[in-house]
């Protein structure tokens, strides 16, 4: 009964706030999601709301980082999302999150909202911690005062604080509308933070956070040192990848392979009819088994690695790197950034380029996205790499240098057609923009870890059995429906022989192809069921077993190849296309965007057969 | 007069030349050097977005370091440290500082 009543009277708060002041990781701490965070500008681009995890009465929406209230001006993508949710929810309260150390311009954000919206508001300063280092204290009670409204000063991720803070919210409604005696200015903003920020250490201008900092980015950025130490970032990431991709694989597929053997025997023992048991365990487990056991190992490494780095605030740098390439081919360093979210996901990846400022420059980066292979396709990259690539000496160390040649490639496609698209279709002026570079921060290692192999092992099981299961049913089901003595995948795969021919590869790659539109991890599970046509595929087992399949099919480095650059630059999976229709509202630029990889992977296969 | 190389490819979006009369630009400070910002031009494309970012008349803004390929430069403010590219802080008038106040 009371809890009815709780639900009844819930309360909604949205917490606004600069960008990468730590929006996201007070909603985190405060629901108990996952939502994706990371040291830079621009990480979140899209609202999210959850219930709190202490007490389900209290609602809150995460906003994108606004820096400042602009009405009817010209608005940064991000910003108007913000404002769109502040205005579509209904929003009792608002936290704005302040960042200690630039409370100057966090606070010009609180007076503008104060102002315009007339609801009761909290003020949290978090990264406290951080300011101390770099010798900046806030007064928490004198800024309070000024600014008449409660003010808290937590840090997001310590639980316990931060959960005193959720029961204050929770009676945040009922405080009265503040009023508006402070005008809100710049100026009015900036004599409030110096006021209230008191210098620890005032002989020394420069206290040795700052300079280690400062060490650090001399490093980083450095002539020969900044593109060394990206390079040896990267392969090393990749060669970390690889060495315990292959571990966690055998051991994996040893281990599904016990469950399949044991599910058919439980199969035999109940006396299902071997025809069911054949399309469940040789169709629908088979595949859900093979996504698994080939794509989450790389996947649970790559990414806790990957995350560290934007943690630590790397990946703006590599923008800042980048920019004059990117500038040379009329785009802009921040694609870079977006090309890394890329990386994990190409629909995040394309909803990411909301951090660019120029329409024009905008397109670029979303039509170029999918050349950066996710995580969907670099799993299978890297075993056609290993499988194919490798002399049976160094391979970990040989197919991580593979693999950094593909993301070389793909960098190398992105600018090309970045170039050649602001000459032809995107024609326009290049723009100006502003690149933050963020403090680096430690990673916080081991929620990181938690984080990112629970939160991307729960996900791609999930994904397996949603869209591999039905998948592996309809593969199955092609093979074994027959039209004139030949089933309908050798009916299919016949037409598509043709078009294969010019390109180097056969007709069941381009089946294999087409069947993962939906998703890019399904390619290589597919390729060999439609090579074994799909009664059975080999058993989970060691990358020898494999190598056998594909080598009676023909396969040899040639089609190996042509087939890893169909895979690198082919139309983008289905959720893909979906986001670059929401994001752009436009049929035409959808289509585009599908067909322009796929016109450029087919030509530089075409030249590849050809002339090589 | 380093900073004289960026003029030369200098795009064609701004064609006004600075008048480079009493004040100097952004784009003139060397690594390392401060310098207190004057003004930024209203009708400029950043002119919104530094002003977000506390970039106001009277703040001090010390140039960290480049970008060893191309123009971007890296300038600190209170809190915040931003890159701009060469083109962009041309259009900025500062005025020269010998160090922090």
């Amino acid at each position: 009964m009371k809890s009815k009543k709780k639900v009844a009277k819930s309360v909604t708060v949205a917490l606004a706030g600069n960008p990468n002041v730590g929006k996201s990781t007070l909603f985190n701490t405060i629901t108990g999601l996952r939502r994706h965070t990371g040291n830079w500008t621009g990480k979140t681009v899209d609202c999210a709301s959850a219930a709190c995890r202490w007490d389900l009465s209290l609602r809150l929406i995460d906003l994108p980082g606004m820096y400042a209230w602009h009405e009817g001006e010209q608005v940064l993508t991000e910003e108007s999302e913000a404002l769109r949710c502040l205005r579509s929810e209904h929003v009792d309260a608002i936290v704005v999150v302040c960042d200690a150390r630039a409370l100057s311009r966090n606070l010009f954000l609180v007076l503008q909202l104060k102002e315009q919206l007339q609801l009761p508001m909290a003020v949290m300063v978090n990264l406290c911690g951080e300011a101390r280092e770099h010798g900046m204290e806030v007064d928490r009670q004198a800024l309070q005062e000024h600014l008449g409204l409660p003010v808290y000063s937590v840090e997001a991720y310590n639980k316990k604080e931060v959960r005193a803070l959720a029961t204050d919210l929770l009676n945040l409604p009922n405080i009265p509308c503040p009023s508006v005696d402070l005008p809100a200015s710049a100026e009015q903003a900036a004599a409030i933070a110096a006021s209230v920020t008191r210098r620890l250490n005032r002989q020394e201008s420069e206290c040795s956070a700052d300079q280690r900092e400062r060490r650090l980015d001399r490093w980083l950025t450095g002539k020969i040192s900044g593109y060394f130490t990206m390079l040896v970032l990267l392969s090393g990431i990749l060669w970390l990848t690889m060495v315990g991709a292959n571990l966690i694989s055998d051991a994996l597929a040893a281990g599904l392979g016990q469950v399949e053997n044991g599910l058919r025997q439980l199969c035999s023992a109940c006396r299902v009819p071997t025809l069911w048991q054949d399309f469940l365990l040789g169709g629908v487990i088979r595949t859900v088994f093979w996504v698994i056991a080939v794509m989450l190992p790389p996947m649970a490494i790559f990414f806790p690695l990957f995350s560290a780095l934007e943690d630590l605030g790397y990946l703006p740098r590599v923008a800042f790197l980048l920019d004059r390439p990117f500038a040379r081919c009329r785009a802009c360093g921040k694609q870079a950034l977006t090309m890394c979210m890329g990386l994990g996901c190409n629909s995040v990846g394309v909803m990411g380029c909301r951090i660019i400022d120029s329409p024009r420059e905008r397109k670029i980066a979303m039509l170029t996205n999918s050349f950066v292979p996710c995580n969907g396709r670099l799993p299978t990259l890297s075993l056609l790499i290993t499988l194919f690539f490798t002399f049976g000496c160094l391979d970990a160390a040989v197919s991580a240098l593979g693999l950094l040649l593909c993301l070389c490639l793909s960098l190398a496609v992105s600018m090309g057609t970045s170039y050649a698209l602001s000459r032809t279709l995107l024609r326009g002026e290049d723009s100006s923009f502003v690149l933050e570079l963020p403090p680096y921060r430690r990673p916080r290692w081991g929620q990181l870890l938690v984080r990112s192999i629970l939160d991307r092992t729960l996900k791609i099981m999930l994904r397996a059995i949603q869209i591999s299961a039905p998948a592996g049913a309809i593969v199955w089901g092609l093979s074994h429906i027959t039209i004139g003595g030949l089933s309908l995948l050798d009916h299919l795969s016949g037409a598509l022989q043709g078009p294969g021919a010019y390109l180097g590869v056969d007709g069941v790659i381009l089946l294999a192809l087409l069947l993962s539109f939906p998703a890019n991890e399904l390619f290589l599970p597919l390729l060999l069921m439609l090579y074994r046509n799909g009664t059975v595929i080999e058993p989970l087992s060691a990358y020898a077993k494999l190598r056998e399949v594909l080598l009676a099919a023909g396969w040899d480095r040639g089609i190996a190849l042509c087939a890893m650059i169909l895979v690198l630059f082919h139309f983008p999976c289905a959720t893909t296309l979906s986001t670059i229709y929401k994001e752009s509202r436009s049929l035409r630029f959808t289509v585009l965007s599908a067909l322009l990889p796929l016109a450029i992977g087919a030509a530089l296969c075409f030249v590849f057969f050809r002339f090589l | 007069m380093k900073h004289m190389k960026f003029m030369k490819h200098k795009r064609t979006k701004y064609i006004k030349p600075i008048e480079s009369s009493e004040s100097e630009v952004l784009g003139q400070l060397a690594i390392g050097e401060y310098g207190r910002l004057v003004k930024i031009p209203d009708g400029h494309h950043l002119s919104q977005r530094l002003r977000d970012l506390g970039w106001f008349p009277g703040e001090m803004v010390r140039c960290l370091y480049g970008a060893p390929l191309g123009t971007l430069r890296a300038y600190q403010t209170t809190g915040v440290t931003v890159a701009l590219r060469q083109d962009d802080a041309m259009q900025i008038f500062i005025q020269r500082e010998g160090g922090m106040s």
